[in-house]
């Protein structure tokens, strides 16, 4: 039986092919911002918040470039429907987590898209929420565990429910008398 | 702040030239946006964002931010309380900038243009690293001159209005009752006020002295300053050491893997108490925003080749270029490693603002500064190649040769009643030409000396 060592070119641009799949798979193994997914360990999700956290300050503090450009965007109570309002939240958040010292509570973001199985209870607040923007209805929360006298000290925007943070929100103020 | 405000206007137009009608702006409207910018840092969500609230307040103390605002306000305000009226809401491109930076809207302070969150200035280490530049008195010299003659020439109308913004907020006595009012009849001279703070934050001089033309008597601001953190930039140091190490090997997969992040933890920890030692009831707050805004004017000046920049022919690729230019053009020159600390200032200002609120309090929060995947890893790249070029100290350089092996933490037995610092050891004096900031005096070895 005859063997030979020598390469077609159908071999060498296979080769090639394969090297260069290689290096591609190492690169994106270690670019950075790898951690997008939503079954990272403990420790990569601890270390995505203190990344998510860096990047907030500098885009608070005015910098630019480098991922310093986190989302933020407006939040505040309709307090008559229990709803907190959300004000140019970024299409890709569909979670907001709230915080403040004492509990936390993740809810799944509201959209007027959305399958509308308990819309009736929010038609009034749709309306209000709309006039109030002068048009195009705002995406909104409905907490259990917050009501409108609690100091929201935290509102962070997450991709899915257990992360990672993408954006950032204001404190929101009790309501005054909230009874 | 003045970073922030070009920001929101280049943010709401998508154009980077949008950043240059900060220079625009009727002083009496930034001056008053200052005030507002300061209240608006009530409204930052607590720090470190998106993790466990540290148990140290931003700026030393919750009630600081409070204690120095304007007072509560009715609707719409007296005269005397008129707002900035700076409002972006309806900029979304460079011709509404353009109309928007001269005009004055009854509407408060600049959290319209943030979603409700206020904006935060950053860290002393800003102001001390650019400054080190020499950016300050060649721009002193600039303006004396513009002011007092006509050796630089004619400006243009841009200009001119940059000239009067500047010397109006930044070289004559602040604006009664202004939050950046940090010069008085008992502390006269800026220049000697903000060396003071660097002196007790960091316990660092300037690398030049105070020019001739406004030097007073001595080092006034090493007098009566009481405890200051002479052991900043060894423990900085370390941390950047201890970083590159974790950086380094941060892709080992087999073999010794030097790094320990529960030792950056405590150096983080050192570092963050030092400061916030310094900022204990609030103190420095005030000083840092007004010393911050002033570089930060100058620093936006010189970040593209602005009316002023062109006007004076010291149009170039960096800032640091630029600043030599103008340098030329009074015959003074900037700090030979100027290029570094431009590009330094922001990133250790802002790593050293996260070190103080406590973000790498612990062995896995620290794990993030070394980890290839995090913008924060590339940002210490950036500071250690930065730090080590500007200063001259190798953090990256292993020891060669036959080396004992050492614990990677120091043993260093505290020396009692050692009583170095400033008062015992002769200050390093200030007119050194020096080309980096001029550390505290060798041998002080613990936090907290007298000055």
């Amino acid at each position: 039986m005859e063997t030979t060592t020598d390469h077609t070119p159908d071999d060498a641009r296979f080769t090639q092919e394969i090297t260069r799949l290689a290096e591609a798979i190492r690169e994106l193994a270690h670019r950075p911002g790898r951690r997008d997914g939503g079954d990272d360990s403990e420790q990569d999700r601890l270390i995505q918040r203190v990344d998510f956290g860096y990047r907030a300050l500098g885009t608070l503090m005015g910098r630019a470039g480098r991922g310093f450009d986190v989302p933020v965007f407006g939040a505040r109570w309709y307090p008559r429907y229990r709803v907190i309002v959300l004000l140019g939240l970024p299409g890709e958040v569909d979670f907001i987590q709230l915080q403040n010292g004492a509990k936390d509570e993740t809810l799944e973001v509201r959209r007027r898209h959305d399958d509308h199985d308990s819309h009736d209870s929010h038609d009034e607040h749709e309306q209000d929420a709309t006039e109030s923007r002068g048009g195009g209805f705002p995406p909104w929360i409905s907490p259990e565990t917050f009501t409108p006298d609690d100091a929201i000290s935290s509102v962070l925007g997450l991709r899915h429910r257990r992360g990672p943070v993408i954006a950032l929100g204001p404190r929101i103020a009790p309501v005054p008398n909230y009874a | 702040m003045f970073l922030n405000l070009a920001k929101l206007l280049e943010d709401a137009t998508g154009e980077p030239a949008a950043r240059e009608q900060v220079f625009l702006i009727h002083p009496v409207q930034l001056s008053r946006w200052l005030d507002e910018a300061w209240q608006g840092v009530a409204t930052i969500p607590p720090l470190p964002i998106g993790s466990p609230v540290s148990s140290q307040p931003l700026l030393g103390s919750d009630e600081i931010v409070d204690a120095l605002d304007l007072p509560r306000q009715p609707d719409p305000p007296p005269p005397l309380l008129l707002p900035s009226g700076i409002f972006l809401d309806d900029v979304n491109d460079l011709a509404s900038a353009q109309v928007a930076v001269d005009r004055w809207v009854e509407e408060f302070g600049p959290r319209s243009a943030t979603g409700g969150i206020g904006l935060l200035w950053h860290h002393l280490s800003y102001a001390f690293i650019l400054e080190s530049t020499g950016l300050i008195e060649i721009f002193a010299e600039v303006v004396r001159r513009l002011v007092v003659g006509e050796t630089l020439g004619r400006l243009t109308a841009p200009s001119v209005k940059w000239l009067r913004a500047t010397e109006e907020l930044f070289f004559r006595d602040p604006p009664l009752f202004s939050i950046a009012g940090t010069v008085s009849e008992l502390r006269p001279q800026a220049r000697v006020n903000r060396r003071n703070a660097y002196w007790r934050m960091f316990g660092m001089d300037l690398p030049h002295a105070v020019p001739a033309r406004w030097d007073g008597h001595g080092q006034l601001w090493k007098t009566d300053v009481g405890e200051i953190n002479v052991d900043f930039r060894a423990k900085w140091t370390e941390l950047l050491r201890q970083v590159w190490l974790g950086l380094e090997n941060n892709r080992n997969s087999s073999g010794a893997n030097p790094t320990d992040g529960n030792y950056v933890a405590l150096l983080s920890r050192a570092l963050r108490d030092m400061f916030n030692d310094r900022r204990r009831g609030g103190l420095l707050a005030r000083e840092e925003f007004a010393y911050v805004t002033v570089l930060s004017w100058f620093h936006l000046t010189l970040q593209t080749n602005t009316p002023i920049v062109v006007d004076l022919k010291a149009d170039s690729t960096s800032p640091a270029e630029r600043l030599a230019q103008l340098g030329q053009r009074v015959g003074m020159h900037p700090a030979l490693r100027s290029r570094e600390l431009f590009d330094l200032a922001e990133p250790m200002s802002s790593l050293l603002r996260a070190i103080e609120i406590g973000s790498f309090d612990d062995a896995g929060t620290a794990a993030a500064l070394f980890d290839d995947g995090t913008a924060l890893a590339l940002e210490m790249r950036e500071i250690i190649n930065q730090w080590q070029s500007a200063t001259g100290e190798r953090v990256k350089d292993r020891p060669t040769g036959t080396v004992t092996p050492v614990p990677s933490q120091p043993l260093r037995a505290p020396t009692p009643g050692s009583g170095n610092g400033a008062a015992s050891s002769p200050a390093r004096p200030a007119a050194t030409a020096t080309a980096t900031p001029a550390p505290a005096p060798a041998g002080a070895g613990a936090n907290g000396q007298r000055g």
